[in-house]
């Protein structure tokens, strides 16, 4: 099969990569550093003896960086299906920012990914073949003080996910959307955390062992559909003195 | 939550995998080989490996541990000119499991899977094979290496050549060793074939072990130091092979996939060692080789790690207080002498040794590396009130023994001890000045030593 991996150099998309190559599948991998991505290509092609092509390039909603990732995966061929385990965030989203900070986080989060998604759908609704994987976030459940164009974004992404699984009953493409909890990565290590952070490479054999099946939308870790469904159900008159 | 950037900083408290040493610094986790550009540092900072170090290599207070873990690529691999090029923070299981299926293999590797090749350069460890293969610097045929002040320099035996030889082996001082091209060795499978031959006393173990270096790949002793009178130090040479075979119990583990680490040593409720269990331990261990010796095939994996999966609770036996590893090369003349010195000790002044055990060394001694002609004997025991004074009369004994004692294995060795006896101390002092006056690594070890 031929993979493209859109955010593939490090967390869940690097565990995710590595999964899909150590399966014997080839792989676009698209990230923003050329050296990462290039020392990346080298590690999984030696290691597990699959094709892999790569993408340097910040994600954006536009026709050239749509363009280049569509120039990039004609290499694989046919393409199997696109994971996005990309996102960006920042500390100061607090409802304040400058336009270019929004910009690149409604970008990272929702445009590029709707962008590169329209792109590869045409052919997928016409084989009526495919899989898209979507990855949101728990810290969207519910608007906060804090995360305030991230979690718009990607609750922008889950009602796109949603449509495009809509769009595509009909056919035999799998639209997957993961709501993630905490996972062990740079954003989190070092954090006091209330709930226990996942593996990265967990979370990546979790979603792989799910790809042929048509559920929709999960929570990984498990447990947030319980806290997430607390949340959802807490009256605002609560929610509105609750810090986190 | 943020999914993808380049790197995090957190405070972060620190312990070395012997227990001894707790330190609060900064850890950064680097997810990107960009993270490493010029004239960016300033702060006093260090490398750090899979931080199993028993002294306290890769940390310090207030300093900076950049932790390669997330740099760990193979970048580049040529099966038939017998090299592999590997980011720094790979670890030796990860290499393994690739190299194995090959029929290749590392010439020299320490005992636990988890340990970084960055870590293998900075102390230049060795393995059970030093007196064949040398130390770690020996596989090495080239390096990156990252200073703020210098950018990226390539170092090998040929280019730089002085900065090699003060890199391998120099505690993480001199930079970030960014990625490097090691030397591979074809095997016949993935077994061994191990062969234990009895020793009944300690004064048999200097020619034995040159006896069995000569017909083996790889040869360590284990000994007896609970033993009293003419016993003491029994035990045997544990010769090692590399032979044909199946690979069906290589392949039941993933090197990869271990868990061994400096934070969770110290965290059973109990202490397990004590005289008794110690005694236990050591005759069960002792059982291990007939009268007449033993021989049974394994694993090249359980062969090269033994300290895996049941055995990583022998150092969790030793509980939070930890314990001391006394390491050290001695030349064949004095090596009688600093044994009668230890069993003379004992006598007086019991301490449950929980391992004793030697190893072959060949090799030039320079810098403040750990490499000379003779033989390495290591020691371990309890953290306790006691430990301090057997630790001073092994560093006395050491001195007069002409003995070089292991850096990176013992967290309380003093300037004193260290200068005394490496006779290049001051060189690597001043080489590492000249590189870097401003002397930006460091680490609880680099400051104890004066480095
Ligand atoms: C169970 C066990 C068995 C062992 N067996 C042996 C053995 O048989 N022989 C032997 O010689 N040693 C042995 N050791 C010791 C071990 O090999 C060394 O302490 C090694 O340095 C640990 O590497 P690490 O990856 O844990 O690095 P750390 O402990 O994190 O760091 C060790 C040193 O390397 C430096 N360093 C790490 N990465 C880099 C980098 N990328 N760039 C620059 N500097 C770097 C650090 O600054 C530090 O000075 C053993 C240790 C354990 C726990």
């Amino acid at each position: 099969m031929n993979y493209i991996v859109v955010g593939a150099s490090a967390g869940l998309g690097r565990a995710l990569a590595d999964k899909l190559a150590e399966s014997g599948n080839n792989l676009l991998i698209v990230a923003s550093n050329e050296e990462d991505l290039q020392a990346q290509s080298a590690d999984l092609r030696i290691r597990h003896s699959v094709r892999i092509e790569h993408k340097a390039m910040r994600v954006r909603c536009d026709e050239n960086s749509v363009k280049s990732i569509v120039e990039a995966a004609a290499k694989l061929g046919e393409v199997d299906g696109i994971f996005f385990p990309m996102g960006y965030s920042r500390n100061d989203d607090d409802g304040t920012l400058k336009s270019e900070d929004i910009t690149r986080i409604i970008d990272s989060n929702l445009a590029g990914i709707v962008a590169i998604t329209a792109a590869f759908l045409p052919r997928m609704l016409e084989k009526g073949e495919g899989l898209l994987v979507f990855f949101g976030s728990v810290a969207a459940e519910r608007g906060r003080s804090s995360n305030i164009a991230y979690a718009a974004a990607k609750r922008g992404l889950q009602s796109f996910y949603e449509s495009i699984r809509h769009r595509s009953s009909s056919t035999n493409i799998r639209v997957q959307y993961y709501q993630l909890g905490y996972l062990k990565t740079a954003q989190t290590f070092g954090k006091k955390l209330p709930f226990p952070a996942a593996e990265p490479e967990q979370a990546a054999a979790y979603i792989i062992s799910g790809i042929a099946k048509n559920f929709g939308q999960k929570y990984f870790p498990w447990f947030w559909q319980y806290i997430c469904l607390a949340l959802r159900m807490t009256p605002w008159f609560v929610f509105k003195k609750l810090k986190f | 939550m943020n999914l993808v950037s380049s790197s995090s900083s957190r405070a972060h408290n620190f312990v070395s995998f012997d227990g001894s040493e707790r330190a609060q610094g900064k850890l950064e986790i680097p997810e990107s080989a960009a993270y490493f550009q010029k004239d960016q540092f300033t702060a006093p900072q260090i490398s750090r490996g899979a931080g199993l170090s028993y002294a306290a290599a890769s940390f310090g207070k207030n300093i900076c541990s950049v932790d390669h873990a997330r740099l760990n690529k193979i970048v580049d691999f040529n099966e038939e000119e017998l090299w592999i090029e590997v980011e720094a923070g790979i670890s030796l299981g990860r290499i393994y499991d690739f190299l194995i299926e090959k029929k290749l293999f590392l010439a020299t590797q320490p005992g636990h899977p988890r340990i970084s090749v960055g870590g293998c350069i900075a102390a230049d460890i060795h393995g059970k094979n030093q007196f064949l293969d040398g130390t770690f610097m020996n596989q090495v045929q080239s390096l990156n290496l990252f200073h703020p002040e210098h950018g990226i320099l390539e170092l090998s035996p040929k280019k730089n050549e002085d900065l090699f030889r003060l890199t391998c082996g120099g505690y993480g001082l001199s930079g970030n060793i960014l990625s490097c091209r090691l030397k591979l060795k074809r095997i016949p499978s993935s077994m061994a074939e191990v062969q234990l031959k009895p020793l009944d006393t300690i004064e048999q173990l200097p020619e034995r072990l040159k006896i069995s270096a000569a017909a083996s790949d790889f040869v360590l002793s284990w000994h007896d130091f609970t033993l009293k009178g003419k016993d003491f130090g029994r035990g045997f040479i544990q010769e090692g092979r590399f032979i044909a075979g199946d690979s069906v119990l290589a392949a039941s583990k993933k090197a990869a996939e271990q868990s061994l680490d400096a934070e969770s040593r110290g965290n059973l409720p109990i202490k397990v060692f004590n005289p008794l269990t110690i005694k236990m331990m050591n005759l069960l261990y002792g059982s291990r080789c007939g009268k007449s010796g033993s021989i049974f095939k394994m694993s090249l994996f359980d062969s090269i790690f033994p300290i895996q999966n049941s055995k990583e609770l022998y150092f969790k036996f030793f509980g939070a207080s930890g314990f001391h590893e006394f390491q050290a090369v001695l030349p064949e003349e004095t090596f009688l002498e600093y044994m009668n010195g230890i069993r003379n000790y004992l006598l007086k002044h019991p301490v449950s040794i929980t391992l004793a055990s030697s190893k072959l060394f060949a090799g030039k001694q320079d810098l403040l590396r750990f490499s000379a002609n003779g033989i390495c004997f290591a020691l371990n025991f309890e953290r306790n009130s006691e430990s301090p004074k057997f630790l001073a009369f092994l560093d006395k004994l050491l001195l007069e023994c002409r003995g070089i004692p292991n850096i990176i294995k013992d967290s309380r060795l003093s300037k004193e001890i260290v200068s005394q006896a490496y006779p290049e101390y001051e060189l690597f002092r001043s080489a590492l000045r000249d590189f870097d006056p401003k002397r930006i690594y460091k680490s609880e070890l680099s400051e104890r030593l004066a480095l």
